[in-house]
């Protein structure tokens, strides 16, 4: 009975992670990535200064920018610079999309800055896929749901994790992949429950919101007030002029502390009803709460205060906070990003792994998941690579720019894994993995070799040393990877 | 897997089913019941029902494929949620 519970049970792990295997690839490589968003946004904008901004001063330049360039949205949406990310990012609704524009924190005007999503595409395209709302986010929580059953069974499937870990058996194909996969699922173990947990907990409304409903009594509109609380003035139709918003910014920084601006939200800018809703920014604390000031945008008095105090809310922004790495410093920070490699890394040795345990390569199955492997464990890499090298190849003025960027990369992706589908199986694995390798090598050569801002000196500074000597690590990474191929034929 | 019949590849795509929307009907289930049933404020309770339905949901997901059958799995299920919801409907819930 306990052997057949256990076989049971392995069975669930090979298979429910072989199902969602790709997609939580594609969502722990990104999620990985976006821990440096902000990092990666420097270091995508090199035009801008990086260090200390004047967060008041850059909130009244981009405010007096939108009022002249998007007079007619129903709202502004604006992600302040700080001393991490050294761009204000401005979001507003133009007809049925949105738009967004990197605005200079000195000029408020998007000028002279390539226009570039940054680090903001590796933390949309995480929970959102790259499809239309809800689909993508729909998506993204049955994986982590998914992603728990996988983690509880696997710990039954290797239950001998700690003899497991201490063998390590290198060169020996199968064994080898079995012994990478346990060592990198183990070592990490409490860091992929928490993130794949609180990865459900980010988009739990959208995912579990019957409980919600029944106590409302079916009232959405009301709950979504209780959990998102905001003060809501229709538009009454009168135009006027935003009051000065340097004394709001002022007032607002002066009441989050140390904690700095992280957003301004305008509703209904250019109206007699614009409320302007300013939010602190992050604390050294993982219990991340919400606190914000919202002041009538045409008076510049203050409408109300909020900060988090019930507690249910506040255990859910606990545990939104911990997925999100609030609170991290820079140590923290790198442990999130370590842990988060080793996730990816288990979750590509899985899937390799269900290949290498069934050598029929006759097999329709097999060849399907073995070709679709190597696109994803290889291919995803390489075109994450060509975008960061689309950052600084494509001219600075081209327009749609940012969109360019992103296709470069959903090109390069898609050749990849018709690559896969096509070559010869003896060579597509060496030879994608060469690919990833030689294009993660060729992003710190685009950076340095890409002209900086003419007249500034080339900030080699933390930013730069830091995303040069990732891209570097994960080529040599890739290329090992190539070479051990190469004497295996297949993985 | 020494004999991959159709009976037992419809046993498992059964229980799969029942994993995925019973799972799902259950967790569902017992977020409303603790949403309404908790003695707290309507928000901290709903927070705490679907908090704790997501935590329960791979749990029983996983039940449906260690149970002895396709049909035990499936009578789980249905047997789970209704329980749940009908202890849900004498605390007011209206499905």
């Amino acid at each position: 009975m306990r052997e057949g519970f256990r076989q049971a049970l392995t069975w669930l792990h090979n298979w429910a992670g072989l199902v969602v295997g790709w997609l939580l690839l594609v969502i722990a490589a990104a999620g990985t990535l976006s821990v440096f968003r902000q990092e990666l946004d420097a270091w995508m904008h090199p035009e801008l200064a990086r260090g200390p901004i004047d967060q008041v001063r850059a909130g009244a330049e981009a405010t007096r920018w939108l009022a002249t360039h998007a007079a007619q949205a129903p709202a502004w949406f604006i992600d302040l610079a700080d001393a991490r990310s050294p761009g204000t990012l401005a979001y507003w609704a133009q007809g049925t999309n949105f738009v967004s524009r990197t605005l200079s924190p000195l000029t408020g005007a998007p000028d002279g800055i390539r226009q570039s999503l940054g680090g903001e595409f590796f933390y949309r395209f995480h929970f959102e896929l790259q499809l239309p709302y809800p689909w993508g986010r729909l998506l993204a929580v049955v994986a982590a749901e998914m992603m728990l059953v996988v983690l509880i069974t696997g710990i039954v499937a290797h239950r001998r994790i700690f003899k497991d870990f201490f063998t390590l058996r290198t060169g020996k194909g199968q064994r080898s992949w079995l012994d990478g996969h346990v060592v990198l699922g183990v070592l990490a173990l409490p860091f992929h429950l928490m993130i794949a947990l609180t990865g459900v907990v980010t988009l739990i409304t959208l995912f579990m919101p019957w409980g919600g409903l029944a106590a409302y009594k079916g009232d959405q509109a009301a709950l979504s007030r209780d959990l998102f609380p905001a003060i809501e003035r229709p538009r009454s139709g009168h135009p006027m002029p935003l009051a000065p918003i340097t004394p709001m910014l002022r007032a607002a920084e002066a009441r989050f502390g140390g904690a700095g601006i992280s957003t301004i939200n305008v509703v209904n800018p250019g109206d007699v009803a614009q409320v302007v809703t300013v939010s602190a920014g992050e604390q050294p604390s993982i219990a991340v709460q919400q606190h914000n000031i919202s002041f009538d945008g045409s008076t510049g008095r203050v409408l109300g205060e909020f900060v988090e105090q019930r507690p249910a809310k506040r255990l859910h922004n606990l545990l939104y906070g911990l997925h999100m790495g609030r609170f991290a410093g820079l140590a923290s920070r790198w442990f999130y990003f370590l842990s988060g490699l080793m996730l990816t890394a288990a979750i590509a040795t899985g899937l390799i792994l269900w290949t290498a345990k069934r050598r029929r390569p006759h097999g329709f199955g097999h060849a399907l998941v073995d070709r679709l492997n190597a696109g994803f464990v290889a291919g995803m890499p390489a075109a994450f690579a060509i975008f960061l090298i689309a950052n600084r190849l494509l001219p600075d003025d081209l327009p749609l720019r940012a969109e360019i960027e992103t296709r470069c990369l959903f090109i390069a992706w898609g050749a990849a894994l018709l690559f896969a589908a096509l070559r010869d199986r003896a060579y597509a694995w060496r030879e994608l993995l060469g690919v990833a390798a030689i294009a993660c090598a060729a992003i710190p050569i685009a950076d340095l070799s890409a002209a900086r801002l003419p007249g500034g000196p080339a900030a080699l500074d933390g930013v730069a040393i830091g995303v040069d000597a990732v891209a570097l690590a994960v080529a040599a990474m890739f290329a090992g990877s190539a070479w051990l191929v190469r004497r295996h034929a297949t993985p | 897997m020494l004999s991959v019949t159709i009976p037992y590849r419809l046993g498992v795509a059964s229980r799969v089913v029942a994993a995925v929307c019973g799972s799902y009907a259950v967790a569902a289930c017992a977020a409303i019941l603790l949403a309404l049933g908790l003695p707290m404020d309507r928000l901290d309770a709903a927070i705490t029902g679907s908090l704790t339905a997501v935590i329960l949901m791979p749990f029983v997901a996983i039940s449906c494929f260690w149970v002895r059958s396709a049909a035990r799995a499936w009578a789980m299920m249905i047997g789970l949620s209704a329980l749940l919801g009908v202890l849900a409907m004498t605390m007011g819930w209206q499905p």
